[in-house]
């Protein structure tokens, strides 16, 4: 049976641990000295307790490239506990201060850790790179796609008005296949640009009137997105701070989406409303339509993702809705059981999104 | 109608002057930035529908070198773009919008919208 822990016993443990455990405090001369710095990586740069005692934190990282590393120790003795990341050669360090006070109210001393977060960064740093280059692709590519599809649109439109006399019914039903085909990469084209734009285009917030933007929306997805007719029930007074252009486009494509799957025997209901959720208030986006298995309510976000292959759409949009939400510091989620029609929620940041009315 | 079309892709540039054939409107070429007002004052076009995203074109620049050309200034111009919002900036110097791709009707009415105001 263990004894009880003695405070030697502690160091010991801390010596054995990777990272670092520190404690320093404000000499006399106005200097900061350490009272403790043990651990793993103290032993392998030779910082530990006993080597560097007596040794303030001038002499040992001497100013230049450890000016940063004074200034975040100078603002821990203020008070300021942030944490903070350096580098020493290659290698990255997260150290986590925390001022200690006196009864007054006084900084008496800083402990805290200090962990290499090496592999971390160059973790972020890997993803960031990935991310850039895989935004710069979709850019190029929904970007240069366009030129043959242009030609292409072109030559279409040419053959289908000059030569349709001499191609029979055949030939006026294959011009109209590939009329459609070309709007189908036409607008997977114009999604992808979205959501390009969704990940890297530059946020102007202001006060935008959403109800009024929703019905303009509406207006311009029953007449361009489909043939289908609905019926908008779009609540009064939806206001909100967000970037009016990228707000519009996730508008486009919840509404684009509802009228896809909306009940197919009658005119679609779809309605837009604020609700109080889980998440604090969000927007939602209902249509009658068959709804969708909950286990798929995540997996229907991400791109390309769509629930069977035979329906409409892109499978790129409901990306798009998520990145814009977030962009804003908000959340995009879906609600459904089968037969339930589907509810499309989103907020716009924890204080972006509220009734007006 | 004498259109000038101005595109660095030779397909685009065609295929348009294709479609402007049908439609008996009369059409020349013109695929490099740096050559449009040599064209414009060669060709003297009714109409410049000029690409906005060619190697080497600071579009807004171009415009206003064309605009303060003293016998050619006026002529009108139709941008030709697939990204409609950078066009919007330029939206006062210019007299259309033909976004790619294009439906052949959209492309005949600005044209002919341009020319008339041009």
């Amino acid at each position: 049976m263990p004894e009880a822990v003695e405070a030697g016993d502690i160091l010991d443990v801390v010596r054995n641990l990777p990272d670092v455990l520190f404690r320093c405090y404000k000499g006399e001369d106005g200097r900061i000295y350490w009272s403790l710095n043990e651990g793993g990586l103290a032993e392998e740069f030779g910082l530990t307790t006993e080597k560097i005692q007596g040794k303030s934190l001038d002499e040992l990282f001497p100013g230049g490239a450890s000016d940063e590393l004074h200034e975040h120790f100078e603002a821990a003795f203020r008070g300021e506990s942030t944490i903070f990341t350096n580098q020493i050669g290659d290698r990255h360090f997260r150290h986590f201060p925390k001022a200690i006070r006196d009864e007054e109210g006084h900084v008496v001393e800083v402990v805290g850790y200090i962990a290499d977060v090496t592999d971390l960064i160059r973790a972020q740093e890997e993803l960031a790179r990935a991310n850039r280059e895989l935004d710069a692709f979709v850019h190029a590519a929904s970007h240069d796609l366009r030129t043959p599809l242009t030609v292409l649109n072109t030559l279409v439109q040419v053959l289908e008005r000059k030569h349709a006399d001499g191609l029979g019914a055949d030939g006026e039903d294959i011009i109209a296949r590939m009329r459609g085909t070309v709007g189908q990469v036409r607008g997977m084209l114009e999604d992808l640009l979205d959501l390009s734009r969704a990940r890297n285009s530059e946020m102007r917030l202001e006060h935008v009137d959403v109800s009024a933007l929703a019905h303009e929306v509406a207006a311009t997805v029953e007449e361009h997105e489909t043939d289908r007719a609905a019926e908008w029930t779009i609540e009064a007074g939806l206001t909100a701070e967000a970037d009016p252009g990228l707000l519009r486009v996730l508008l486009q494509n919840l509404f684009a989406n509802a009228l896809r799957y909306a009940g197919q025997d009658r005119i679609a209901q779809v309605t837009l409303r604020q609700e109080e959720t889980e998440h604090g208030p969000a927007l939602v986006v209902e249509d009658d339509g068959p709804g969708f298995d909950p286990a798929q309510a995540d997996r229907i976000f991400e791109a390309f993702h769509r629930l069977d292959g035979s329906s409409p759409g892109t499978g790129i949009g409901l990306s798009t809705v998520r990145r814009i939400a977030e962009r804003h510091g908000g959340r995009a989620w879906a609600e459904s059981g089968p037969g339930q029609g589907a509810r499309f929620l989103f907020s716009l940041g924890s204080d972006a999104s509220e009734g007006g009315a | 109608m004498k259109v000038l079309v101005v595109d660095d892709n030779p397909d685009i540039v065609e295929s348009t002057m294709v479609a402007l054939d049908m439609l008996d409107v009369e059409s020349v070429a013109c695929e490099g930035a740096s050559q449009v007002l040599a064209a414009i004052r060669q060709e003297r076009p009714d109409v410049v529908l000029h690409d906005l995203s060619m190697p080497g074109l600071d579009m807004e620049e171009q415009l206003r070198r064309l605009r303060a050309e003293p016998d050619i200034g006026a002529t009108p111009v139709v941008l030709f773009t697939a990204n409609r919002s950078r066009a919007e900036a330029l939206d006062s110097l210019v007299q259309g919008v033909v976004q790619k791709p294009f439906g052949i009707d959209e492309l005949m009415d600005q044209l002919e919208m341009a020319a008339r105001g041009g």
